[in-house]
């Protein structure tokens, strides 16, 4: 049996276009379009054969989850010369053959080749499914014998070729589960679909139908791949990019074995090289050598090795190549955000759900970013977290060729319900485009629940709910009342008398209890509703419920801290009435000052404020901590304390009086 | 006799030790009394009526308790003088005559230093408790509020004790005891800001800043007052005071 022409391919999968910064990954679901294709002219020389020249083209196309690819093989074809017997002629006693020599009949041949091939894949997290398609293309020439009677007892054998054709493509189905540092894939090989409608000759190229195993192990330097499938055993080994040879020269290299396992057995040993030159080209190298396989075939061999033929694109018969090409890559988009993070500066290391809208405004931390490129650098400042406490989503943040800029940087705290214990959370900070997000920085954070108080009093108005249903119909009704009492006495200033009712309506029943304990680390603080269902709160509980039920109906409130001023981190606990650290409220009358002395107030009574609306108003103070026992006795203290503390003590000037607004 | 020696010596040491101790705890109780800040306390004075009638309010409850002829008052709080009064405050070995037909602060009685006097204005200022911090900091805002001039509406503007207060201020002023005018005068713009639009109290403002060399705060007020739009003769009433306080400040009224 003789081999004809023999043209082979060895292919390895070529990774392209891959990332130039391992910081740098694609967004979930996010791969742009990259294409990708692979000229690789080769040389393949067979035992006892002349070398001769084919050209494989390769080429990718990936987007997003799916990945596609083709391979095409010009000349690219195995055509075998199969010897026939002597043919056999019962002729009558005196017939004769004019032509003896005819009836050694001529070879029959065989062409084979795989054209083409189509590949998909699709990946979803772990997961990913895999089909590919090779077309089998064959022909035949099958001499049939024609023998003439020319004279009688006279016979002429002439020799008439049988050409049939017929195409068929072998397909395979895999899927595969990716464990981090392992893959495992199973799947099946060699489904047979007839495209072509003529009849098969003798020379059948079907493959069994098997199941294919693989398994490869991956570190982020080697990795390593073992494979069996249509009686192939195969292993290969494969650096990656990080693999640093010559400077700034990152090659990639495969090595690879693979041994038949069927009665027709061969083996294989080959090698691939791909150098990047540049961002777009990179130079392919590679060679293979085919051995171990028996010479000359007999007729069973060559059946077996056709039936093993159709499940290989890759020949099995000895030979070696040498390949050597180009990749050519193109990403839609680049896959480097050209921005080096240069400091960053975390204010917050704690976060308290309860000032959510704090954080979307004021900034937790700074960013300062470097534009590493020639050209403008556009991303968005992107925040996630392990626990999903927080995020944050900047708008588009554009840098100059090498400007470093300082980037704020918010927090968004969703309004979740924690258990009341502190939860310890990693946010991630990276800088992202459409497709890509490339890793800055990440720092620690500790949420708190929404009734969490830092012991800030600026953050008491974070507490305010006046659009509460409960409180704003309980507030709305004890101001009607008020206003329906005070028609009744007008020996009174109307505005000072509603105020007065309202209060006394709003703080009955209303008992100072303190907090269960002090950790001195965080306080606690009940919304207005809370208070209202409960009836009793410490100090800034009853302060915020007082002033949301005054604010729900009109009044400006703001809150008087007399609490020294302590270390940062550590907020001063509030307490009852007296105490060193305490809150009170100032409330907004509505009466203008000049028409203070309608009203009977004296000099310390009041204070004079310029309200929301520019106008200076009568503001009075209120302890609402003891407002159950009545209005009189809550102004009364009130009164008390901004004397001793701001006029007796002057608080303000020293420091450990402050006013909010709230 | 050497045992005898011996426990004299330890005796003598330790009577040396004991008095050093006692040295110390002494040295230290004196010094945590001028470093310690009693905060409810406040310091009294003594007053002589010895004419008339005059009343001090109670701070919290606001009421007025009239004064006998030899009484107690706290240093920080009002004093209301009836006409014809005369009254006498004692401070210490200071002793302050007051205005009859008067409202004023007792502590205000008193001579000041320059920096006493600064601290005053300043206690003032922040005594109507002013917006608090900026949203994001803990910076205090001290200073005046300044906000829409309030339009009385339907009732006449009502100030209590007003021209006691004017009283006391101009009586201060003849009685060349400039620092209790400026603080007088300076309670009443602070406590009614409404009467910063009055020309003649805005002007004796001024001038009492001007005779007090308080040059910056001279600035500052008439500053600010001209970028209120006011009558034409006011205007002019507080650019004048404004360009001298910038010549003060920069020396070149000196030339």
């Amino acid at each position: 049996m003789k081999i004809g022409i023999f043209l082979f391919l060895f292919s390895w999968s070529t990774s392209f276009g891959q990332s130039t910064d391992p910081d740098v990954t694609f967004l979930k679901g996010k791969s742009p379009v990259r294409l990708s294709f692979t000229l690789l002219p080769s040389v393949t020389s067979f035992r006892n054969q002349s070398p001769f020249v084919w050209t494989g083209l390769f080429g990718q196309v990936s987007w997003n989850q799916f990945v596609v690819e083709s391979q095409i093989f010009l000349n690219h074809n195995q055509s075998f010369s199969i010897k026939n017997p002597p043919l056999l002629i019962n002729l009558p006693a005196q017939g004769t053959i004019a032509n003896p020599s005819s009836i050694v009949n001529p070879p029959n041949s065989l062409d084979f080749q795989f054209p083409l091939s189509l590949g998909a894949k699709w990946t979803s997290g772990q997961f990913s499914l895999a089909g590919s398609m090779a077309l089998l293309s064959k022909k035949t020439v099958i001499q049939n014998p024609q023998i003439i009677n020319l004279e009688e007892n006279i016979y002429s054998v002439s020799w008439k070729p049988e050409n049939k054709s017929a195409v068929s493509g072998i397909f395979s189905f895999s899927g595969s589960w990716n464990l981090n540092l392992l893959t495992f894939t199973a799947g099946v090989n060699g489904l047979t679909v007839p495209f072509s409608s003529k009849t098969d000759t003798s020379y059948q190229m079907k493959p069994k139908l098997s199941p294919l195993f693989g398994i490869v192990f991956g570190t982020n330097g080697i990795q390593a791949e073992a494979k069996w499938m249509s009686s192939r055993l195969g292993f290969s080994i494969k650096s990656k990019e990080s693999l640093q040879v010559f400077g700034d020269v990152r090659p990639e290299i495969k090595l690879g074995y693979e041994t038949g396992t069927s009665r027709f057995s061969w083996k294989r040993a080959g090698f691939e090289l791909s150098l990047p030159l540049t961002r777009i080209i990179t130079l392919v190298t590679a060679g293979d050598w085919v051995f171990g396989n028996k010479q000359s075939l007999s007729d069973q061999n060559f059946r077996d090795f056709l039936t093993l033929q159709a499940a290989n694109q890759k020949p099995i018969l000895a030979a070696s190549t040498l390949s050597i090409g180009f990749t050519f890559s193109f990403d839609a988009s680049e896959r480097n955000i050209p921005v080096r993070l240069m400091d960053s500066r975390f204010y917050q290391s704690s976060v308290y759900t309860a000032k959510r809208s704090f954080y979307t405004y004021n900034p937790v931390g700074t960013v300062d970013l470097y534009n590493t490129s020639e050209d403008p650098a556009e991303f968005e400042l992107v925040i996630r977290s392990k626990n999903k406490l927080a995020s944050y989503q900047s708008g588009k943040v554009t840098l100059a060729p090498s400007e470093l800029k300082s980037v704020p940087v918010f927090l968004y705290l969703p309004d979740t319900s924690l258990s009341g214990i502190p939860v310890n959370d990693q946010m991630e900070v990276s800088a992202e485009t459409e497709n890509l997000q490339k890793r800055l920085t990440t720092f620690p954070i500790t949420v708190y629940d929404r009734n969490s108080w830092d012991g800030d009093t600026y953050s008491l108005k974070y507490f305010l709910s006046t659009q509460d249903p409960d409180l704003l119909s309980f507030s709305k009704s004890a101001y009607l009342s008020a206003l329906n009492d005070s028609e009744a006495d007008s020996s009174l200033n109307p505005s000072l008398k509603i105020l007065e009712r309202f209060l006394s309506e709003a703080g009955e029943k209303l008992r100072y209890i303190p907090d269960p304990t002090t950790t001195f680390v965080t306080d606690r603080v009940q919304y207005p509703a809370e208070t209202l269902r409960r009836r009793s709160g410490d100090c800034e509980d009853l302060v915020v419920f007082a002033a949301t039920s005054l604010m729900t109906v009109g009044f400006n409130c703001a809150v008087v801290d007399i609490r020294p001023k302590l270390p940062e981190k550590i907020p001063a606990p509030t307490a009852a009435s007296g105490s060193i650290g305490h809150v009170f409220l100032l409330v907004d009358t509505q009466i203008p000052v000049v028409q203070a002395g309608h009203t009977g107030l004296g000099e310390f009574q009041f204070v004079t404020r310029r309200n929301k609306t520019g106008e200076f108003t009568i503001w009075i103070p209120i302890e609402t901590t003891i407002l159950s026992e009545g209005f009189k006795k809550a102004f009364t203290e009130g009164v008390r304390q901004y004397y001793d503390e701001v006029i007796v003590n002057s608080g303000v000037e020293k420091g450990h009086v402050q006013i909010y607004d709230l | 006799m050497m045992k005898l020696s011996l426990i004299a010596g330890l005796k003598k040491a330790m009577c040396k030790s004991m008095i050093y101790k006692t040295i110390v705890f002494l040295f230290t109780l004196v010094l945590s009394g001028f470093y310690s800040e009693n905060l409810s306390a406040q310091e009294k004075l003594w007053i002589k009526l010895e004419k008339g009638s005059a009343l001090v309010l109670n701070p919290t409850t606001s009421e007025w308790i009239p004064l006998s002829a030899k009484d107690q008052i706290p240093a920080k709080t009002v004093l209301l003088t009836k006409p014809d009064s005369k009254l006498l405050v004692f401070r210490e070995t200071t002793v302050s005559e007051t205005p009859a037909n008067g409202y004023f602060f007792a502590e205000d009685l008193f001579p000041k230093t320059r920096n006493e006097l600064v601290s005053a204005l300043v206690r003032i200022e922040t005594s109507q408790l002013p917006a608090g911090t900026q949203p994001g900091t803990d910076k205090p805002v001290v200073g005046l509020t300044y906000g829409k001039e309030t339009e009385a509406e339907g009732q006449k503007p009502e100030i209590p004790f007003l021209s006691e207060r004017l009283n006391a201020v101009s009586w201060f002023t003849k009685q060349k005891k400039y620092d209790s005018a400026l603080l007088s005068i300076k309670r009443i713009l602070i406590k009614y800001p409404d009467l910063y639009k009055n020309p003649d109290l805005v002007n004796g403002l001024l001038e009492l800043y001007e005779k007090l060399e308080l040059y910056g705060y001279l600035y500052d007020e008439s500053s600010r007052l001209m970028t209120k739009k006011t009558a034409a003769s006011f205007d002019q009433m507080v650019i004048k005071w404004n360009d001298l306080a910038k010549k003060k400040l920069t020396g070149r009224g000196e030339q």
